[in-house]
């Protein structure tokens, strides 16, 4: 039956989904919030998805686009939250370990972390990113090349083991 | 593995998800729902309306309720609910000035040239574009509770907008106001003011709106169960009847998080008092 196949997908994928998202957009609460709206839309076109080779990839890369919307929307309704209340308490509840990382990762350009974050912690390899992301897998190997220096200089990790690999 | 590996998926990790495949399961139900139309040549100034009602009484949602215990006797605590969201939203317009609805069919590069020209007009200071899924899903979240409200509208029928803030007075805000009406592919402009067909308005601080225009229907927004408990729960001895009856009228006009109240002159009287009492409670030390 349809409907439990692709619940099964969602409860599948949801980790896996909800890590990937805390990555791309630095803040678990906020990618837990992404990665349920990127799993409405896979339900809702789950006819069109189920055929395709990584659904959790096309999941994935909706997540990333609805990140981008989420956050311009929320610098404006911060922005005029501000006016009205002075001040605007922000809790962060996450550990300050591993900030570092999180904040490395979110300094990259959109691209840069959506390439990373499919390659090295979802795993794809070239031609699974450039399926997941819409881009030629040229693109995802010098995006990865790019990235990976940008992470380097910010003292991310050792990263010479990861650099052979590439090339 | 390697050390990149290793350490992104620690910067990853955190408590498990607090949703499972049910909660998609239920959202994706909801957006189903709402997206059975009844149609009809009304539906899009009841959405228009509606749009708005979801862009306001957004504002008011992600505010924390303040954990007050009993009554104050100074009055203190009740000055404390009246300060805060949505008794309190300030009157400045804020968080916008002017929404500018767009007329759903209009092809993506008029909206675009539309966009351009209200982001380049010399009175606006900010404007933001909120496409038809946001407008929806604000939609859907605002009329979560109201089946009626959600089985009215379907995705395609409600509108994108602009929401604009404006310098100037209200002399520029109606002179712009009317000026973009006027643009192609601008379903309607509305502000704070702004009327709707059956006569309501839309509203900032719901008490003051309650106690000012008696006589006609006022939309109530953003007020959660909560917000309209303390109402009642906080109110000093001298309020407690008034408290009463605007909790009653608002809670009589619900609708989801909105509330549609058909003024009468006791509430509007009632809420005379909260309000007068307000001014000279809370205000004096400011």
């Amino acid at each position: 039956m349809m409907a439990s196949e692709v619940a099964a997908l969602c409860d599948q994928i949801r980790d896996r989904l909800v890590g990937s998202l805390t990555l791309y957009c630095g803040d678990r609460a906020v990618a837990e919030e992404l990665a349920q709206d990127a799993l409405v839309r896979l339900w809702e076109h789950w006819p069109e998805v189920r055929d395709m080779a990584s659904p959790e990839g096309w999941a994935f890369r909706v997540g990333t686009n609805l990140a981008g919307t989420w956050y311009r929307r929320k610098a404006a309704e911060r922005r005029a939250y501000a006016k009205v209340h002075a001040r605007l308490l922000v809790v962060d509840s996450d550990p300050g370990d591993v900030r570092g990382v999180r904040d490395a990762v979110r300094a990259l350009p959109e691209r840069q972390r959506a390439v990373i974050v499919a390659r090295f912690y979802l795993g794809y390899d070239v031609a699974g990113t450039a399926a997941a992301l819409g881009i030629a897998p040229g693109t995802v190997k010098a995006t990865t090349h790019h990235a990976i220096s940008s992470l380097r200089a910010a003292g991310l990790v050792d990263l010479d083991h990861v650099d052979a690999e590439e090339a | 593995m390697n050390e990149l590996q290793k350490s992104l998926r620690r910067a990853a990790d955190g408590p498990r998800p607090r949703f499972n495949s049910a909660d998609i399961e239920r959202r994706v139900r909801r957006r189903r729902t709402a997206r059975c139309a009844i149609g009809g040549g009304a539906v899009a100034a009841v959405v228009v309306g509606a749009g708005f009602l979801a862009a306001v009484g957004n504002g008011g949602r992600d505010t924390p309720i303040a954990d007050d215990n009993g009554v104050d006797p100074s009055g203190a605590a009740y000055c404390d609910v009246l300060s805060r969201d949505p008794w309190a939203q300030l009157n400045d317009g804020d968080p916008f000035d002017v929404i500018v609805f767009v007329e759903p069919s209009t092809p993506a590069n008029q909206v675009d040239a539309l966009g351009r020209r209200i982001a380049e007009d010399p009175v606006v200071t900010s404007s933001t574009f909120v496409d038809q899924d946001e407008a929806f899903e604000d939609y859907a979240d605002l009329f979560a509770d109201a089946p009626e409200m959600l089985a009215a509208v379907q995705l395609d029928q409600v509108p994108p907008s602009f929401r604009v803030d404006l310098i100037g007075d209200e002399l520029d805000l109606h002179r712009w106001t009317q000026q973009f009406d006027d643009e192609p592919g601008v379903l309607r402009v509305v502000t704070i003011e702004s009327t709707f067909p059956n006569g309501a308005r839309l509203i900032d601080n719901p008490v003051a709106r309650l106690a000012t225009g008696a006589g006609e229907p006022v939309f109530v927004t953003g007020v959660s169960a909560e917000d309209l408990a303390a109402l009642v729960s906080e109110a000093p001895k001298e309020l407690e009847s008034d408290a009463e009856v605007l909790h009653a009228a608002i809670e009589a006009g619900a609708t989801g998080t909105a509330s549609l109240v058909v003024l009468t002159p006791e509430i509007a009287d009632s809420a005379t008092r909260i309000l007068d009492w307000f001014e000279a409670e809370c205000r004096g030390g400011d």
